[in-house]
């Protein structure tokens, strides 16, 4: 039931938050003074006192419930329905672990308290640490990048350190051109210049091509494996030791790591660093766009340049100081967050871990494995897989053909959401037409896979029938196709009285 | 299922990956624990610490013991918003399109810019993120730093400006706060200057004086600002500032630990083009009403790739609708009144601190909600000893510089009651008594 | 009045030259490739280019593409009707939706152009 009011020539779903309310309302209360109430022009000089105060709302707190409340209806989420979006992992959000994550113990701590009064939080650190260490084969991990392209900034500057301390920083990091966008950008972030690799016509990088490309300007090569196709790298190993022979580190972009736990440990097939991300395979929530997290391991050699300080345990030291943050890390990178990282974010990772176990992870890993190629199967008859074989935890399909006929992957997508469905990803990777990447996750159920394969049948059907009548798709949700160009061309970014 | 699939066994569908490179011991990580299990772990793990109600903590520097009132969880827990998706989907992510849309406009107001973005990582980063814009903007060399902008801040800069060729140049400080007199002689054309207003010793800068100079020099001003300060200070729009970054957890949101935290930046329509980051914007849909969508992608990593503004991709968006439910409840009047009341609390903390022989105030300019304590005995042993009294007197200021070790930033929010403040007062009063200097 | 000939760059750039001045925009294949230009950031009139630099970017909603000088020179006027109508160069791509100016100092460079024939094969195939 969507009430819109009209305002102007635009119908509105739901007025900002400052065309509500009241002016003069006081807001909040705030706990009674009683020291004595200054003033700003009795503590700073009047030209530091700012003439009015910011333009908040002015809004009863029943008011800004209802306010959000209807904005949160508009939100398609994971709790209601699947998101088969490849490369996200929108797994199940355990509620434990928002439990656990919200207790005061952990919320009501303030970093720079003395390492003695933290204890807990500390300890957490450092077994999460091991765990993923565990998990990667990774000898080291640093947990403080607050997000996956963080993580690969990281990467990026460990390697930098270690090439310079090599006496050789060295220009150039390749990427295969299936890379996700985030991994040209954090190496030329980190000063590096990107060198595209390609992939062969089985979707996997061309080992030839590969071999002409690496040379000894080579920092580093980015490797996703799986990659964003879902297609693991099967000639891993020579890759590695191609790039190995002229002194490149290699990089895993963890974002795949979903197909893997138990199955391959990066760190014993060769990888030199990798990073993780805990709000893909790790069931922390994605918030909206965010908070994320994004650890990074590295293998033996590379310790003392990860970011500082690090969580650390010295059993020799006395009881209740055991655990510690190490600041004494003088070939550190330095710091890419003000604290530890998106601590919070860990404690959902760690529950999840606990929760499953080291046998439970590798449950978890098979059964995405089993659901993408359950649903890969099951959509064959409708839409062009990019590659033959068996997939991972994610599939790529090509919109190519119902292009041809008038329906593109963005108009197909857009018919999911009025099926109820989170549209997957589209136009990633670039090397595939018309592109659909699809992860279902290990916690979809049978019943679930069969009601987005039924929706994309429907849809198909659909192609064939009246392609056209996909370019009015969404036509369910709240607001239909929305103005992009507008957006860009008519900039409105702040809402402005009056308007 | 594995039959639909085609394949015999579970084993078939890892074709792909070679045997030798198949784990083949499982994992010694502990579990499977059940939810009762993993909640007794977890539980006693956070008993280890001592956080707010346990520990009196009166530690400040960019994160802050505010009241957050409980609309702001309730509101940020509902599934729909945790557990949606970035909205690429707009047509279905309306809800968080809008609240960040209403959350920028709230850092735009507060800091009397045009623009600002869906969030950062936190402020640290932000700034970071900032002289690489700025140097962006001007195409200079070098980014001006005072060192009285946050150690936290100049670590992560640092780090950001490793592989630029731009070169990091400490400006002085006298008394506590940037010498605008240095700046201005050291300030050349295209140069990046940060301020941190008010700065890590909790002073105000002179940010007039500042803004004048980075302008007659040609040069581009940034600032990072505490934003509740900006309820009654002046915003950088009006020193001069061309950029504002800062950190938003006293907007809602809790201390944990140091992170998740919420970076915001803000700039004038002219540079819109060149920030890092997600931007919301309005527009309209197929049937003429309003709606939102992501904006100007084309400078994000997803399209611009190896020539983004930034790599940001995960920003910290369920934290800026924290923010932005924070703000609405608190208002208009209440912001004001919070900062109010905070500078207060923070005015009498500092008179019945220093009402006790042997400290003093090491600065003597304005200060917003923290100030600098000067003791006879090394902070690091103030702490160490006080923990003892279930307190944490403020952060050590040998972290900020080593020859502020005897120095103390105290900060006071208005959680802290009078009572509070007193004990703190008396505590550190009966320790300097006690131990005389050493 | 000097002849002008239509040129094209395989990077989908046309050139039209009057003189020693060449007008430079993109092609119809170019706009249509990028969808709805939203913004073109115009380079200063004035600066001085070599054959290959980059002149701007042309930003539609969903990407960015790179305009490259195939020709040396000055920078001597700009179309700034772009700067509120970017969708100029959709609408009319060969004619108000040029984009700039160059006074060449090298009118040998035009030789490494194809003509319009050459072109259209370029893009049907």
């Amino acid at each position: 039931m969507s009430q819109t009011a009209r305002r102007g020539s635009s119908a509105v779903l739901e007025p900002t938050i400052f065309e509500l309310g009241v002016p003069g309302h006081p807001g909040h209360a705030l706990p009674r003074l009683d020291v004595p109430r200054l003033e700003p022009q009795d503590l700073f000089d009047a030209d530091d006192v700012r003439d009015e105060p910011p333009a908040l709302p002015e809004v009863s707190e029943p008011e800004v419930v209802r306010h959000f409340t209807r904005l949160a209806e508009l939100n398609h989420h994971v709790d209601r329905a699947i998101y088969p979006l490849g490369s996200c992992t929108m797994k199940y959000n355990p509620k434990v672990n928002e439990e656990l994550a919200s207790l005061l113990g952990f919320t009501g701590l303030h970093p720079d308290i003395e390492d003695a009064d933290c204890q807990g939080a500390i300890e957490l650190l450092v077994e999460l640490s091991n765990h993923l260490s565990e998990l990667s084969g990774m000898a080291a991990v640093t947990l403080q990048p607050p997000a996956g392209a963080s993580g690969e900034l990281t990467g990026m500057l460990i390697a930098r350190a270690w090439h310079t301390a090599q006496g050789d920083p060295r220009t150039k990091v390749v990427v295969p051109d299936s890379a996700h966008g985030t991994n040209p950008a954090s190496l030329t972030l980190a000063g590096y210049d990107a060198v595209e690799t390609a992939s062969g016509d089985d979707g996997r990088i061309d080992v030839d091509a590969f071999r002409e490309v690496v040379d000894d300007s080579t920092a580093a090569v980015m490797i996703t494996n799986p990659n964003t196709l879902g297609i693991f790298e099967s000639r891993i190993a020579e890759i590695i030791a191609i790039a190995h022979e002229h002194g490149a580190l290699v990089y895993l972009d963890g974002a795949n790591l979903n197909a893997c736990m138990g199955i391959v440990r990066p760190g014993d097939v060769g990888f030199d660093i990798m990073h993780f991300n805990l709000h893909k395979t790790f069931s922390a929530p994605h918030g909206g766009g965010g908070p994320g997290s994004g650890p990074v391991g590295v293998r033996a050699g590379l310790e003392p340049y990860l970011p500082t300080p690090v969580p650390s345990h010295d059993a020799s030291r006395p009881a209740g100081l055991k655990y510690f943050m190490d600041r004494d890390r003088p070939e550190s990178i330095g710091a890419v967050h003000g604290y530890y990282g998106n601590f919070l974010v860990m404690v959902k990772a760690y529950a999840y871990i606990l929760s499953n176990g080291g046998d439970g992870l590798r449950r978890v890993s098979e059964d995405a494995v089993l659901n993408a190629n359950y649903l890969k199967a099951k959509l064959a008859p409708y839409f062009d897989v990019s590659h033959d074989g068996v997939c991972q935890h994610e599939f790529v399909l090509s919109a190519s053909r119902p292009k041809a006929l008038g329906a593109r992957a963005l108009d197909i997508a857009k018919r999911l959401l009025d099926h109820g469905i989170h549209a997957p990803t589209v136009y990633f990777p670039l090397i595939v037409s018309e592109a659909l990447m699809i992860e279902p996750t290990e916690t979809e159920s049978r019943r679930s896979l069969d009601s987005f394969v039924e929706a994309m049948r429907s849809i198909a059907e659909e192609i064939e029938d009246d392609a056209e009548a996909l370019h009015r798709a969404p036509e369910c949700t709240p607001v239909g196709r929305l103005d992009e160009s507008k957006a860009a061309k008519e900039l409105d970014v702040v809402w402005e009285n009056g308007d | 299922m594995l039959r639909e699939i085609g394949v015999e066994r579970f084993d078939d569908l890892l074709e792909g990956v070679p045997e030798e490179l198949r784990s083949t011991r499982s994992l010694d990580i502990p579990g499977p624990l059940s939810e009762e299990e993993v909640s007794r772990r977890l539980t006693e793990l956070a008993a280890r610490n001592r956080p707010r109600g346990v520990l009196l903590s009166f530690a400040g520097g960019g994160v802050y013991d505010h009241h957050v009132p409980a609309a702001v969880r309730a509101i940020t827990s509902m599934p729909q918003f945790y557990t949606a998706y970035t909205p690429y989907q707009a047509e279905v992510s309306q809800g968080t399109l809008q609240s960040i849309y209403e959350f920028q406009t709230m850092i735009a107001r507060l800091t009397g810019l045009d623009v600002a973005n869906a969030s950062l990582y936190d402020g640290a980063t932000a700034a970071a993120e900032a002289a690489l814009m700025g140097l962006g903007i001007t195409r200079g060399q070098r980014v001006l730093v005072p060192s009285t902008v946050a150690p936290s801040v100049r670590r992560v800069l640092r780090t950001y400006l490793t592989s630029s060729a731009a070169e990091l140049i400490e400006v002085p400080s006298v008394d506590g706060r940037v010498d605008a007199g240095a700046l201005e002689k050291t300030v050349q054309e295209k140069d990046v200057v940060i301020l941190q207003h008010p700065n890590a010793f909790g002073l105000l800068e002179p940010t007039a004086d500042v803004g004048a100079a980075v302008e007659k020099r040609g040069g581009l001003l940034i600032a990072s600002v505490d934003p509740l300060s900006l309820a009654v200070l002046k915003p950088p729009s009006e020193y001069g500032s061309a950029i504002s970054v800062g950190e938003g957890q006293s907007l809602g949101l809790a201390q944990a630990y140091g992170g998740p935290l919420l970076g915001f930046l803000a700039t004038t329509r002219k540079h819109v083009r060149r920030m890092p980051g997600r931007i919301i914007g309005a527009t309209v849909d197929s049937q003429g009403r309003r709606g939102y969508v992501m904006t100007l992608q084309t400078r994000e990593q997803h399209i611009r790739r190896a020539k983004a503004t930034s790599n940001i991709c995960t920003n910290q968006g369920l934290m800026a609708l924290a923010a932005a439910v924070h703000m609405s409840l608190l208002g208009k009047h209440g912001f004001r009144e919070t900062a109010v009341h905070v500078a207060s609390r923070a005015r009498y903390a500092a008179d019945a601190i220093t009402a006790h022989d042997g400290l003093s105030l090491r600065f003597d300019g304005s200060f917003f909600r923290e100030f600098v304590v000067e003791t006879p005995i090394p902070a690091a042993v103030v702490r160490s000893e006080l923990r003892g009294a279930g307190i944490c007197p403020g952060i050590d200021c040998g972290a900020i510089h080593p020859t502020l070790d005897r120095c103390l930033l105290v900060s006071v929010t208005e959680r802290h009651t009078k009572d509070d403040i007193d004990q703190l007062a008396a505590a550190l009063g009966a320790m300097v008594s006690e131990r005389g200097s050493s | 009045m000097a002849e002008s000939t239509l040129l094209f760059t395989k990077s989908h750039e046309w050139v039209s030259a009057d003189g020693d001045v060449a007008t430079i925009g993109v092609s119809d294949y170019a706009q249509n490739e990028l969808g709805d230009i939203v913004f073109v950031e115009l380079p200063e009139v004035g600066k001085s280019v070599s054959a290959g630099d980059v002149l701007t970017s042309i930003e539609s909603v969903k990407s960015v593409s790179e305009l490259y000088t195939p020709l040396t020179g000055e920078i001597v006027e700009v179309n700034t009707s772009l700067d509120d109508a970017p969708e100029t160069i959709n609408t009319d791509p060969m004619g108000d939706g040029w984009i700039l100016r160059i006074k060449m100092s090298d009118p040998s460079e035009l030789d490494d152009l194809m003509d319009s024939d050459a072109y259209a094969s370029l893009t049907k195939g």
